[in-house]
């Protein structure tokens, strides 16, 4: 069951990163910011205020913490041997 | 005892998921003020008037067709270009080739959101927006990893001395590819489009953002009802019903191959 296991968690936590219909339909990320995820946040940054550069890199940064969250978790359940 | 028990787990699993399908349907038979006005198990009274709005206002039905538009647009040339490249990962192998498989599957990992930037430059400098070509285009950055991951499974499992003696027997390699590889990955096609057609469809930032007018799909559409009038909930419940149709059709067609898709463990 490991590299099942292994599989779904990794594709769970990426897809929950990727959350940005839910919030944005439900609550636009209000009140305030409350609710603004890195997507919608990064898509006002972009087409909203049209920040390029900074969404650019924001973009990067972005797809890092995830590589990294999911090399972290890939490493933890990995079979020892 | 613990069969009872199943069932009990079983009977609230599917009260809780069926639940706000029932509530949908529910309300997209009912009319505004109703909705608004009081709470009830079951309708009132049946109206399909919510329906004729969206099958009789091109606003709406014009974000169906568009959906469906650049889905299947989306879905034959996913398929069409992952089906050689699965091939090539599944029979050959090449300096590389775990890294390049791998860094397909880092695709699918990530957000939209990211490639929204570089989706909207390029799109605005060669005059794609606002075409299904566009979101079809965008939507295989995520769909064709994802795909070829699949058929790479349902490949493996078709042995290679079908290969071998189609070769023997004089068939040249597209015609082998064609009329005898083909038929025999069906189960895991269907399992492919499917997939494909199931992200594309309920994508919704790439979708929105790439587009405005002319190839708007119905979940752009259906985040602005708010009018003057306030709410539409009764049309909008209506489009929300009409939204699982499509979804459930392509369901109901690889009901039998998609639990083989996840035994193959690619899914």
């Amino acid at each position: 069951m490991r590299g099942v296991l292994t599989i779904a968690l990794l594709l769970r936590l990426m897809d929950s990163f990727m959350i940005y219909t839910e919030p944005f339909v439900l609550t636009g990320g209000g009140p305030g910011t409350a609710t603004t995820f890195l997507s919608q946040y990064l898509t006002q940054k972009a087409v909203g205020q049209f920040d390029l550069g900074p969404a650019a890199a924001f973009s990067l940064v972005y797809f890092l913490i995830i590589l990294l969250l999911c090399f972290v978790l890939y490493n933890f359940m990995k079979d020892p041997q | 005892m613990r069969n009872k028990r199943s069932w009990l787990v079983l009977a609230v699993y599917l009260a809780f998921t069926l639940a706000p399908i029932y509530w949908m349907v529910h309300m997209s038979l009912r009319s505004n003020l109703a909705i608004t006005g009081t709470f009830a198990w079951l309708p009132e009274s049946l109206s399909l008037a919510n329906y004729a709005t969206i099958f009789t206002d091109p606003a709406w039905y014009d974000g169906y067709l568009n959906s469906i538009i650049y889905v299947v647009l989306n879905t034959i040339l996913s398929v069409t270009v992952a089906l050689p490249a699965a091939y090539a990962f599944s029979r050959y192998s090449f300096l590389g080739d775990k890294h390049l498989f791998f860094w397909l599957l880092t695709n699918r990992m990530t957000p939209p959101a990211v490639f929204l930037l570089p989706f909207f430059q390029l799109y605005t400098a060669i005059g794609l927006m606002d075409t299904h070509l566009a979101v079809a285009l965008a939507h295989m950055v995520f769909n064709v990893p994802l795909a070829v991951w699949i058929l790479e499974g349902f490949m493996s499992a078709v042995p290679r001395e079908i290969d071998e003696t189609a070769y023997i027997d004089g068939y040249s390699f597209p015609r082998f590819f064609v009329r005898l590889f083909l038929p025999l990955i069906k189960a895991g096609i269907g399992v492919t489009a499917f997939f494909c057609f199931m992200f594309s469809w309920v994508e919704l930032l790439l979708a929105r953002t790439l587009t405005s007018v002319d190839a708007k799909p119905i979940a752009a559409t259906m985040t602005r009802t708010v009018s003057a009038a306030g709410m539409d909930w009764g049309t909008l419940a209506a489009a929300g019903v009409l939204t699982i149709v499509p979804g459930a059709l392509v369901i109901y067609f690889v009901r039998h191959y998609i639990a083989k898709g996840f035994a193959m463990g690619r899914v």
